[in-house]
């Protein structure tokens, strides 16, 4: 890690969800760096600093974007395949994670050019644990060009 | 007798022979002849000698004195030679009393020359004898063959005169009306036939004024009541002065052909229905002529008016009915040399009102017998409708695919939350963290309502079409007032003032599944109203009858133009903030189907209300109609 502690930006439409990983990053104590958006449309608007989000103070570049399929208004794929084809965001790594373990998704998902594709643990012990496997690989051995 | 020696006898010359017994007017007669250039093959002066030599001879012409000694006379031996051999036989007389004329005249004599006589009067009585002889045989000879003509003619064929009698008649006539052998000559036809109906009789009267009568099939039934079709003609025949002298009558049996031609006729019907059934039509194109010949469902399913009959179509005429992108694969079709018996070609036709219709089209080589391509026959078939069932099936598919997906990932989605949460409990609990216990619960009784009210919609979905209640007779008005008295509670909460405005349809159809639509509608209009503060929702129709468009506004959010399809769609949520399922426009959706109508959307984007339009042609019916009534 250098410079900057990173933001993560969670895209989750199940308040519950949204919760097990705010519960999980706040025993890492990196709650203060996630920021939370329900629906893709919000992903987009945060991403490109839009709408509700146009102050950018207040919508920090993300260094990891934690996505669910399932997603309101703009579907999960949708918003994967603009970030992946935008070059300005291109770079921030995506991991999709979702309840769905269907391959048509996962196919898609890295189609389009995803960086990982987690299933969501039914098991609390097993969520904790992925989390914190994701939050050391990803936010300290996980090296970024910025 | 004396006979000329045969060195003399010269071919060109006409032969004569004398019957004479006077030897001094044989000798005279003669010399005159010879004179005149005709050649005296012999002089005989008694009967029997004539004859024999006459036999032997075979003379051009006879000259037979009437008077001779011996046992036969002139008249007599004339007869005798006329049986055995065709000579015409001049009479030569001094004198002419009545009686002997009136012999002579019935054995048929050419002339008489009258003693004495001139050598030009001889000669034009030989010419004339000559010639009267020549016209009779020729005469007896086109007899003949008429005769044989109409006997063996393959038809049958009958010859009258005035008095319908038998002249000349067919073996196919005898056989065909069952005369058998018996001599027909000079027989009447009614007497052959008494049984001879009154029609004919008339029929063969006008023909006789001079009239042509004929029918191309005519139905007999026969007395033993099986039927016989007939193509007959009766037309008269004239005489050297014009005058009908009688008529001809000609007919045939058809019976065999117009039971060949039923049965085509029958077997095409069938083809033809068999195509049009099966939308397949078949298609022959002339190598030698490039000209195409379509079966009545090709013109079908091409959508070409008319019909080019016989004739045939050119390639470039039909090329024009064939999609642009598709045209090189199509005239491949057509393409002898690039052909395989087992290809089949599949192209699109676009018929002049526009409609695209999708065929496959299979053919092969036709080859004469010298096994040179001739031509290519072919079928087409209309694969339109089986195109559509099967994208309608794709479809189908593709949603029960959307289904059990977002069944897998909507209900496992509240369980991850019970059970993780179950286990925050546990933990919370221990630590005696109240306020977390309380969030804990909080989600976990949210993760369960949810579940519950997932199974419950689901359950609802797919009993529509599945099971119906039994329809009945309902108001449009009290199905809404219904939908209302069951949503009043969420309208009452957010203050919404409903106005409706209802024409007096009557439905035929299952009542609690209708106001389920308007119940959804409703629910729908109360959840989206967002911050407005003077909410009102509008229930109305507009059209007639089956095409009446049934529609519910609101004031609320609105829906932006990108979500118009989505909305309807199974487990769709645009605004997770909503409490939902997102269930309750793709029921509402699928009751509206079942009744063969149309449902969509019109907002005019976010914050500026919505309207849900949509018909209901399967409810407004014929039964329902009766109840207006």
């Amino acid at each position: 890690m250098k410079g900057e502690p990173i933001t993560i930006l969670l895209v989750e439409d199940d308040p519950a969800h949204a919760e097990i990983v705010r519960r999980n990053f706040e025993d890492f104590r990196l709650a203060n760096r996630l920021m939370h958006v329900a629906d893709g449309q919000d992903a987009l608007d945060y991403l490109y600093h839009r709408a509700k989000f146009s102050d950018s103070k207040q919508s920090p570049r993300p260094g990891l974007i934690l996505l669910d399929l399932r997603l309101p208004r703009v579907e999960g794929l949708e918003v994967l395949k603009i970030i992946k084809s935008d070059p300005d965001l291109s770079r921030i790594p995506v991991v999709v994670l979702t309840t769905s373990a269907a391959e048509s998704d996962m196919v898609k998902a890295y189609d389009n050019h995803a960086n990982s594709y987690l299933v969501k643990p039914v098991d609390l012990s097993q969520f904790v644990d992925m989390m914190k496997t994701l939050g050391y690989y990803w936010l300290t051995w996980n090296e970024y060009p910025y | 007798m004396k006979i000329q020696p045969a060195e003399q006898l010269s071919l060109d010359k006409t032969s004569v022979m004398i019957v004479e017994d006077e030897a001094i007017i044989a000798a005279d007669l003669s010399g005159k002849l010879g004179q005149l250039g005709y050649q005296v093959v012999g002089t005989a002066a008694e009967g029997n000698d004539a004859l024999e030599m006459a036999c032997r001879l075979e003379p051009q012409v006879v000259l037979m004195d009437i008077r001779l000694r011996g046992a036969l006379d002139g008249i007599e031996t004339a007869e005798a030679i006329r049986r055995r051999i065709d000579v015409p036989v001049l009479y030569l007389t001094a004198h002419s009393d009545a009686a002997t004329l009136a012999r002579a005249k019935l054995t048929g004599p050419f002339g008489y020359i009258l003693k004495p006589f001139e050598e030009r009067e001889l000669a034009t009585a030989i010419e004339m004898a000559l010639h009267k002889h020549q016209s009779e045989r020729q005469l007896r000879e086109q007899r003949e063959m008429l005769g044989v003509f109409i006997e063996h003619a393959p038809a049958s064929l009958a010859m009258f005169d005035r008095q319908m009698r038998y002249l000349y008649v067919s073996r196919r006539w005898r056989n065909d009306y069952h005369i058998g052998e018996r001599d027909l000559q000079g027989a009447s036809h009614y007497e052959v036939f008494p049984e001879i109906s009154e029609e004919w009789k008339q029929i063969h009267r006008r023909c006789l004024a001079g009239e042509v009568i004929r029918s191309d099939s005519d139905r007999f039934v026969r007395a033993d009541g099986s039927v016989q079709w007939l193509r007959w003609e009766v037309r008269p025949w004239r005489d050297a002065r014009g005058e009908v002298a009688g008529i001809v009558v000609f007919s045939e049996d058809i019976t065999e052909r117009k039971r060949v031609e039923e049965a085509l006729k029958e077997r095409e019907g069938r083809l033809r229905r068999a195509e049009e059934m099966a939308h397949l039509g078949h298609w022959r194109y002339d190598l030698a002529t490039g000209r195409i010949n379509w079966s009545d469902e090709m013109y079908r399913i091409f959508g070409f008016q008319g019909h080019a009959g016989p004739a045939g179509l050119t390639l470039e005429e039909i090329t024009e009915f064939c999609h642009p992108d598709d045209r090189e694969h199509y005239l491949n079709a057509f393409d002898p040399s690039c052909r395989h018996d087992d290809d089949f070609f599949e192209y699109r036709l676009v018929r002049p009102d526009g409609e695209e219709r999708h065929v496959v089209s299979k053919g092969e080589l036709v080859r004469d017998e010298s096994g040179a391509v001739v031509a290519l026959f072919g079928t087409l078939l209309d694969t339109t409708e089986l195109r559509r069932k099967e994208r309608e099936l794709q479809e189908k598919n593709a949603e029960l695919e959307r289904f059990t997906y977002m069944i897998s990932h909507d209900l496992k989605s509240p369980l991850v939350t019970l059970r993780t949460f179950l286990d925050y409990l546990d933990k919370d609990m221990a630590s005696s963290d109240a306020g977390r216990v309380e969030q804990d619960l909080y989600f976990m009784r949210t993760a369960a309502e949810r579940m519950w009210r997932l199974l419950d919609e689901l359950l609802e979905m797919t009993r529509i079409g599945r099971t119906t209640n039994a329809p009945e007779r309902i108001g449009c008005v009290n199905v809404v007032e219904e939908a209302l008295n069951l949503v009043a509670g969420s309208l009452a909460e957010r203050g919404v003032e409903v106005r409706t405005a209802l024409p007096a349809i009557t439905f035929f159809g299952d009542r609690p599944r209708l106001v389920e639509i308007w119940q959804n509608l409703l629910e729908n209009a109360c959840k989206f109203m967002g911050d407005q503060p003077h909410p009102h929702i509008e229930i109305g129709a507009r059209g007639l009858g089956r095409e009446t468009v049934f529609f519910v506004q609101d004031n609320g959010v609105g829906i932006e133009a990108q979500y118009h399809e989505k909305v309807f769609g199974l487990f769709e949520k645009l605004d997770q903030t909503i409490e939902g399922t997102g269930l309750g426009l793709a029921l509402v959706k699928r009751i509206v189907e079942l009744n063969g109508g149309k449902i969509r959307v019109e907002s005019q984007g976010r914050g500026r209300g919505t309207c849900f339009l949509f018909t209901l042609p399967g409810a407004i019916n014929e039964k329902a109609k009766g109840a207006d009534a």
